[in-house]
């Protein structure tokens, strides 16, 4: 990806945290917790944390196109028997 | 004859004092339906106690709260509790929910090759939103509740003895409910940005191993 797309994707992530309540605090698991100013930086910065932040935007993003938001479940994660 | 209940709890941060206080919901459910819970909270969440136990008491259900990673789970203090290279067995023959970052990818596979055992988790971080005001009162973030709430749901599904593959799709349906309710017109901006770590969950809970198992 060329460093205009990584700077456009970094902006419109940036965006969407800015819609956040200004008391929230994002939790991530053994990544730590993090307040919107924190992980806009994180984003900013392209830390692996903001790197996360990215891919689960993307994912929201590809959810929207496959119109994952409009479907059912499914049982596409289950392994084994 | 009577089921034990093993639950891990640990609560040194907010994210372990998060789940165990929503943990309360299903463990009033847990105690109604006849289950003895033992309940490792805090530093009783350590490996040698939990080992110990699962294998003495010999649980149907085990759920595991607190911090891990694709190989392992953790207790109080980050001390790993089960892990894939050295006591997964432990879990062998039961129905093990983890609330747990990772743990589905490689411990979960694991966990799911072991004959008559199921293990439900999430393969990526489960992530949440709170907001600060709450952090005494967990329960009442109604924010939080978004994702807790799925998550509690796949428990109280197996606790009243459906499947384990039922109980999964029973979360993906309410996490799926409130990513829908969140599409409605009438959200509230700081709750439609909680859509996007809804979908995150959503993607990434996963069953391993056998999907019939219940604790009937």
């Amino acid at each position: 990806m060329d460093e205009n797309s990584n700077n456009e994707i970094k902006d419109l992530v940036i965006t969407r945290l800015e819609t956040l309540p200004s008391d929230a605090v994002i939790s991530l698991g053994s990544s730590g917790e993090f307040t919107k100013d924190q992980m806009i930086e994180s984003v900013r910065r392209g830390d692996e944390v903001g790197q996360k932040m990215i891919e689960i935007e993307m994912t929201f993003l590809q959810g929207l196109k496959e119109g994952i938001l409009y479907g059912t479940t499914s049982s596409h994660n289950e392994t084994g028997i | 004859m009577v089921q034990h209940l093993l639950i891990t709890r640990p609560e040194y941060d907010y994210t372990t004092r998060y789940i165990s206080a929503w943990a309360e919901k299903y463990l009033k459910l847990a105690a109604q339906k006849g289950y003895a819970i033992i309940d490792l909270k805090r530093e009783r969440a350590n490996r040698k106690e939990f080992e110990s136990i699962a294998k003495k008491r010999k649980p149907a259900f085990v759920i595991l709260n607190g911090h891990g990673n694709s190989d392992e789970v953790a207790g109080d203090d980050d001390e790993i509790l089960v892990d894939s290279k050295t006591n997964a067995s432990v879990l062998a023959d039961k129905i093990t929910y983890a609330l747990s970052c990772q743990s589905a990818k490689k411990l979960g596979v694991r966990v799911g090759t072991y004959p008559h055992t199921v293990y439900i988790g999430y393969r990526e971080d489960f992530a949440f939103l709170r907001l600060e005001k709450y952090g005494r009162k967990p329960t009442e973030d109604m924010l939080a509740g978004l994702f807790l709430e799925p998550s509690n749901a796949v428990v109280i599904s197996l606790l009243k003895g459906h499947s384990a593959g039922d109980s999964f799709s029973r979360g993906q349906q309410e996490f799926m409910r409130n990513i829908q309710k969140l599409l409605t017109s009438k959200t509230k901006p700081d709750e439609y940005s909680a859509l996007r770590f809804l979908i995150w969950d959503f993607k990434y809970l996963t069953l391993c191993g056998d999907k019939n198992k219940s604790l009937l």
